[in-house]
């Protein structure tokens, strides 16, 4: 049955996947071992991306059919839970942009690889950011944003971090489609991304070393 | 006509022959130039978005004054930012404005909620996207088109509306060709694709279309020949044979996803509109490099590419160079972080390989940024007089 679910998943059918998921809980089998079906899934869809296999508007409705399913599971997973997995990640795009396709899929991504997600929303201001990751305790954060106005404000946001003395506690990972080398020095981050799957995995190896 | 009189007009025929070889695939004398551009253009004159959008006459202004400093090819009609109904039209969900829901300076968004349904596809099949446009708007527009104001006082108030912003579009063209600019664009709006999925929220759209493409597909091929039809008025009005259609999402798609659900929309607007000698700018933001192959499929010398630096151009250049006409992509990220001497040499790069033989238009990657450095914007004019000679 785990492989059906990962498989269903992998193909993109989102009632199957439902369909499992809802059959599995009520068999009473363990919701970890369903989220960890999902999260397999959600692997080899990133892998499929790598390999040119599915697109963007693959990814964006795998992130959802994930969410959905993760709907379903979060009733009965266990109170007392590590839910934090990986960590948290706090996340969102920076003051004066509103982009938020790829920020959505890294939301996914990231919760289907253990971490808990804190979404801000879009358009957030650096002391915003600062006053999430000292209430949060997150090492890591995320900012995100296609235009340039956003380079600025993400190198505010990062210098806020400083000020709050929080900079060194924690990794920042700046995403957009025209991220580079040298936007990620201007804006003094710890890594860049311009797309989910390469972001995720950057920060899952942060998680682990 | 005095001696400064005749030397526009020879300047403005000499930059309209020098466009047009391009877009017909010959080697002009030298690779033009002309770009995107919207608020910069009104930072660099000092006002801000807000009064660029809703002051049609301040629009023109900043347009002046950008095309006297920076001495484009051709002025670019700046098709959705040029008056608030065109703003209104362009992209069928909520946006925000400057000097309303944001801050005066900043450049208007989207935020897309899904707020046509499913039952709406069959819709738009069975009466076309005009009569779905016409009931949808006053949904996502209630600034523009109040709820309430149906029948003849909402139509009239519509009809103001486009006279207005008519007449606004015919006296920029007009400014530009005083001034010995002929102007790039005759109209522009956004793919039915691009209308749907904004309509529809990019979330849905994804599930309809591995869920529904035939809906999806069918819903697209309805709206192709209403979307002529606007673009043939724009271009005969404005009397300039090039109308821009905004492709973006389309990219997202697989290949094979692309040729059945994108491919013959953007093949059936680019033929019907070659047909009627009107040349479609195809404004293809985001990664297009997995659909350069199908793109060889559209009539030859039918369309300028305008690449937005996430296609990789010169791969384009190979693909389809020698069928249709590239533009672009100078990335926005040089030309607000970058010296000139990097824009210098990037287009440069771009020029002679890209430039090659013909059949390219140097530009910024879409719109200049507004918070581009004037030095930048001002190299990639330098750039084409300097290594542009063909």
């Amino acid at each position: 049955m785990g492989e059906e679910i990962k498989t269903a998943l992998a193909n993109l059918d989102e009632n199957l996947v439902l369909d499992l998921v809802r059959r599995k809980i009520q068999a009473g089998e363990d919701p970890e071992a369903i989220l960890a079906d999902l999260k397999t899934g959600i692997e080899i869809i990133g892998q499929k991306f790598e390999a040119q296999e599915l697109y963007l508007i693959d990814l964006i409705y795998s992130g959802d059919i994930f969410r959905g399913a993760f709907e379903l599971i979060k009733p009965v997973l266990r109170k007392d839970r590590d839910s934090t997995g990986l960590g948290k990640f706090v996340l969102g795009t920076v003051k004066g942009d509103v982009h938020d396709i790829g920020k959505n899929i890294v939301a996914d991504l990231l919760t289907g690889a253990g971490f808990e997600v804190i979404d801000l929303g879009v358009d957030i201001a650096p002391e915003i950011f600062v006053a999430r990751v000292r209430e949060t305790g997150s090492r890591f954060v995320g900012l995100s944003g296609l235009l340039t106005v956003a380079y600025d404000a993400m190198k505010e946001t990062i210098r806020a971090l400083e000020k709050a003395d929080l900079r060194e506690k924690v990794k920042v990972m700046i995403g957009g489609s025209m991220v580079n080398d040298e936007v990620k020095a201007y804006v003094g981050a710890d890594a860049g991304c311009r797309d989910a799957v390469q972001g995720v995995k950057i920060v899952k190896q942060w998680a682990k070393g | 006509m005095n001696q400064g009189g005749n030397e526009i007009k020879q300047k403005f025929e000499e930059r309209k022959r020098r466009v047009e070889a391009a877009i017909r695939l010959e080697t002009p004398d030298r690779v033009p130039f002309t770009t995107m551009v919207y608020s910069f253009a009104a930072r660099f004159a000092g006002i801000s978005v807000h009064d660029y959008i809703f002051n049609p006459r301040e629009n023109r202004r900043v347009h002046r004054i950008f095309n006297q400093e920076f001495e484009p090819d051709m002025n670019y009609l700046p098709a959705t930012n040029l008056h608030p109904l065109m703003v209104a039209l362009a992209q069928p969900c909520p946006v925000r404005l400057p000097g309303r829901e944001l801050p005066p300076d900043e450049s208007w968004q989207c935020f897309e909620e899904p707020l046509m349904t499913v039952e709406d596809y069959e819709y738009i099949i069975r009466k076309g996207m005009p009569l779905f446009m016409r009931r949808f708007l006053p949904k996502i527009r209630p600034q523009f088109i109040r709820p309430g104001i149906s029948g003849l006082p909402g139509r009239l108030k519509i009809l103001g509306l486009s006279i207005s912003a008519i007449t606004t579009a015919i006296a920029s063209i007009r400014d530009a060709g005083k001034m010995g600019f002929p102007t790039f664009l005759g109209g522009g709006f956004e793919s039915p694709f691009c209308m749907i999925s904004l309509a529809r929220s990019l979330k849905e759209f994804s599930r309809d279309i591995h869920q529904r493409p035939e809906t999806v597909s069918r819903a697209i091929q309805r709206s192709v020949p209403s979307l002529v039809r606007v673009a043939k008025f724009m271009s005969r009005i404005s009397g300039v044979p090039r109308v821009l259609i905004g492709f973006h999402r389309e990219a997202f798609l697989s290949p094979r996803q692309f040729r059945e659900l994108a491919l013959p929309e953007i093949r059936e607007i680019t033929s019907l509109l070659s047909r009627a000698g009107v040349v479609t700018v195809l404004h293809c933001d985001s990664d297009w490099t997995p659909h350069l192959e199908a793109l060889q499929e559209l009539p030859e010398k039918s369309c300028v590419l305008e690449f937005d630096g996430a296609t990789d151009i010169f791969k384009a250049k190979k693909t389809i160079g020698k069928r249709l006409c590239i533009k672009g992509d100078v990335p926005a990220r040089i030309l607000a972080l970058g010296t000139k001497d990097q824009v210098l040499d990037y287009c440069r790069k771009l020029i002679e390989e890209v430039g090659e033989g013909g059949g390219f238009i140097l530009a910024s990657g879409c719109e200049i940024p507004p918070d581009a450095k004037p030095e930048n914007v001002a190299a990639m004019r330098e750039a084409v007089e300097k290594y542009g000679k063909y």
